[in-house]
């Protein structure tokens, strides 16, 4: 035993002494002897007994071990400082008479697929990623079978390290969309980085932002259309979710279902997802414009009886907007936080209240009601839970414009709303561009 | 931080402005009525009908309405003191249906017909009329089946609910351009109340400034073929031998304005018939179609004749031949005094195709 090997044993023991998982073996054989140390939590017992024990009992002599290991995928680390790193990322480090190797024997966890949960479709396909990165590339690399897919990966996050994965079709994405996705990555520096959302926000460079520029999916099968139409797609160790950029608004208001579907059927379907858009925006900003300020819009039949159904109302039409509003963001936030088998008896609950109650007790009209029912389901309809999101936002300030000009107001709100997103950019792509230029990778192609 | 703190302070002051005012309180005025009083200080009653509302719509229930008259010199100052008798702010948006009493009509429309046409809330797309005996009486009959206070007249006006050929339909805008339209003279259907409810078969034409005379409904029947050209009507076809009535389903007219410089300048009315018979005394398959064809038209051609000469005995021109001569090239002023006095003197010279396409029975 030399000076090095007492010193690596040494500040193992010391950097490890309070963790209870560290682990250190010590075998010795006629002539040589083997030390090796691990984290029991992190490394595979399977894999430590095919790369490490086995080969160690059939070993001759110790340059037939180090063969073995070097075959094996060991690494020679001459390094001492750099040891206590590998053993947090899993990796065992083995030490043999005057040489230290480390060998990554790393657990994966969670590397099946799950079953879809936010992204459903009705005729496709039904699972969704892992949390495992490995098994996530596996999973697209089966599903998009060309050499030209290019990955490269990066560690990101000062204590998380986690590992994130860039992949792209490198024929068709756009090399200076790369470049900046590449400079953006490198430039990332926080302690902790765990989900496409927040990496999303990292990548945004804005401290204020409320419209997604990228995509965040858990569906393979969208991954695999956007990398065949050029997009970049990152995922991230542990995320079942995978960012895809550049995106535009109108990437966000496209399901898989699309495809799935006849031609008529998926145009009809996004025609109604428009409609129901513009509802989610507008109509509570509508409504308030038709009661408080230009009731002569609508028919006098209709108009007649929204008066008489606000008639035990005694507060002006925002309050009774903002208030079923409140209530309704209420719910849908509680049954997102709550568990499963109590999230039913809330939504119940919260419908009978808003349903009924509210509107006998003269806190709001019955027709306010409609509205809010209206604009709450007509919201879910956005795919991208993202963009939902952020129109569930958009809607006060059209409210707010409502409230002090009426329909002018609401109007001059869509300009400006229509005028931001114009002036939006998702890596240099225009935001309300209809065609990013790609080409018809799963539609029948009207040149043939 | 501020900014937020004032857009807050704004939006709980507003119920304070001018603009913002909820439903519930404003006071639709779901009718207009303006008559004549004897009171030569105070020419105008004006009678506004205002809506009740109420939650839930039930037939004949829910028609509640109350209505508040004022008379005044003018028509703005009759409003402003009706506002100062109610408690909530009227709202015109919806004053669909505007009456003019008989007697007024009968005096001048032009008056009091500006104020509603410089009214920014008042919608040209709203029905006037004339109430006999007057707007008032109109306004203050509640149908049996009506829902919301006023909504039968609407449904009768606006061909929303029934479409007879004895309503004359008059929106306020094309009402003010032929009042201003040189070659093409107003006209008004007429209201009258029976037993809580109304009877519409009548039409009032008028010059430029006054009512001239009331047609007959018969007449009205074939004034709303002339003006309208889409109506769906019936007409009666009577011979020594039995009567046959004929329902017509489309029908075109044409006009042409013939020997203008002659001494007999001729108004040549062409009109195509399509139609089915449906009521009849005797069998009819059987018969000599073309001559049915031919006892119509005869008739028809004198229900024309006769309500056109009617018209031009009255000085007025609804249908609109002096448009017509004013589109034919260039007009002078001198052309269009000399149009004035041929029009009295053009011959009507009518000319009926009448094309029975059924008998309504399979022989």
């Amino acid at each position: 035993m030399d000076f090095n090997n007492t010193a690596v044993s040494t500040l193992l023991q010391e950097t490890f002494k309070a963790s209870n998982d560290f682990s250190t073996r010590h075998t010795v054989k006629e002539h040589w002897a083997v030390r090796y140390y691990y984290l029991t939590s992190l490394c595979d017992s399977i894999k430590l007994n095919e790369s490490i024990e086995k080969p160690l009992l059939s070993s001759q002599s110790a340059e037939d071990f180090i063969d073995t290991l070097l075959t094996l995928g060991a690494v020679k680390q001459p390094d001492v400082s750099k040891l206590p790193e590998l053993i947090i990322t899993g990796h065992v480090v083995i030490q043999l008479m005057e040489n230290v190797f480390s060998l990554d024997a790393k657990k994966s966890l969670n590397t099946q697929s799950q079953e879809v949960k936010i992204e459903h479709v009705l005729m496709g396909p039904q699972k969704a990623l892992s949390e495992d990165l490995l098994t996530n590339i596996n999973i697209i690399r089966s599903r998009y079978q060309k050499h030209e897919l290019h990955l490269e990966q990066y560690v990101l996050g000062r204590s998380s390290k986690t590992e994130t994965a860039l992949l792209f079709d490198v024929h068709l994405a756009k090399p200076h969309i790369l470049d900046r996705v590449r400079s953006k990555l490198l430039s990332i520096d926080v302690d902790i980085v765990h989900s496409t959302g927040q990496l999303e926000i990292l990548m945004n460079n804005r401290r204020i932002s409320l419209f997604p520029t990228m995509i965040t999916t858990e569906r393979p099968d969208r991954i695999v259309l956007n990398l065949s139409q050029g997009k970049v797609v990152l995922l991230l160790q542990g995320s079942p979710f995978a960012l895809v950029l550049p995106a535009v608004f109108f990437d966000f208001m496209s399901a898989m279902d699309d495809l799935n579907q006849a031609y008529w059927i998926s145009t009809g379907l996004i025609v109604i997802r428009y409609i129901a858009l513009a509802i989610a925006l507008t109509l509570p900003a509508l409504y308030i414009s038709l009661i408080s300020f230009n009731p002569e819009v609508t028919r006098i039949q209709l108009t007649m009886s929204i008066a008489g159904s606000r008639a035990a109302v005694p507060y002006p039409s925002y309050f009774e907007v903002l208030f079923m509003l409140f209530l309704i963001e209420a719910l849908v936030e509680a049954s997102l936080r709550l568990p499963k088998f109590i999230g039913s008896t809330a939504t119940t609950v919260g419908g009978l209240i808003l349903g009924q109650a509210a509107q006998q007790a003269g806190l709001v009209s019955s027709i306010m009601i409609i509205i809010t029912s209206a604009v709450a389901i007509s919201n879910f309809v956005i795919p991208i839970n993202t963009m939902s999101a952020a129109m569930r936002i958009v809607k006060y300030p059209l409210i707010l414009l409502a409230i002090l000009f009426g329909f002018i107001g609401t109007v001059a709100g869509m300009f400006f709303l229509i005028g931001y997103l114009a002036n939006m950019r998702s890596f240099d792509e225009p935001y309300l561009k209809l065609f990013l230029g790609e080409r018809r990778t799963s539609r029948p192609n009207k040149s043939r | 931080m501020n900014r937020l703190l004032l857009i807050g302070a704004m939006i709980l002051f507003i119920s304070g402005c001018s603009g913002f005012k909820d439903i519930d309180k404003r006071y639709f005025v779901v009718g207009i009525g303006v008559d004549r009083t004897e009171n030569e200080q105070k020419p105008y009653r004006v009678t506004l009908k205002l809506g009740i509302p109420s939650a839930k719509i039930q037939p004949g229930a829910t028609n509640k309405f109350e209505l508040v008259s004022e008379d005044a010199a003018s028509i703005q100052e009759a409003v402003r003191l009706i506002k100062s008798k109610v408690d909530k702010e009227l709202d015109f948006g919806h004053a669909k249906i505007i009456l003019f009493g008989k007697t007024l009509v009968s005096q001048s429309i032009r008056e009091p017909l500006d104020w509603f046409l410089r009214r920014r809330d008042i919608q040209l797309i709203g029905l006037v009329a004339v109430g006999d005996p007057s707007a008032r009486e109109i306004l203050n009959t509640s149908p049996k089946s009506e829902r919301l206070p006023a909504n039968s007249l609407i449904l009768s006006l606006a061909e929303e609910g029934t479409e007879s050929s004895y309503i004359v339909t008059e929106s306020l805008s094309d009402f003010h351009r032929r009042l201003t339209e040189k070659g093409k003279d107003p006209y008004m259907p007429v209201i009258r109340p029976r037993n809580n409810s109304y009877v519409i078969n009548q039409a009032a034409v008028l010059d430029k400034e006054r009512m001239v005379g009331i047609l007959t409904p018969d007449q009205t029947r074939v004034f709303n073929e002339l003006i309208r050209k889409h109506v769906q009507f019936e007409f009666k076809t009577v011979t020594p031998k039995l009567r046959y009535n004929i329902a017509v389903q489309n029908y075109r007219i044409k006009y042409k304005l013939l020997h203008l410089h002659s001494s007999e300048p001729t108004i040549q009315i062409t009109i195509k018939i399509k139609g089915e018979v449906e009521e009849s005394t005797a069998p009819l398959f059987q018969e000599d179609w073309n001559k049915l064809e031919e006892l119509s038209e005869e008739q028809m051609r004198e229900r024309f004749v006769k309500v056109l000469t009617y018209l031009q005995s009255k000085k007025v021109d609804p249908v609109g031949f002096g448009l017509r001569y004013r589109a034919m090239g260039y007009i002078s002023e001198e052309d269009w005094e000399a149009w004035q006095t041929l029009y009295p003197r053009a011959k009507f010279d009518v000319r009926v195709h009448i094309k029975i396409i059924d008998t309504g029975v399979i022989k």
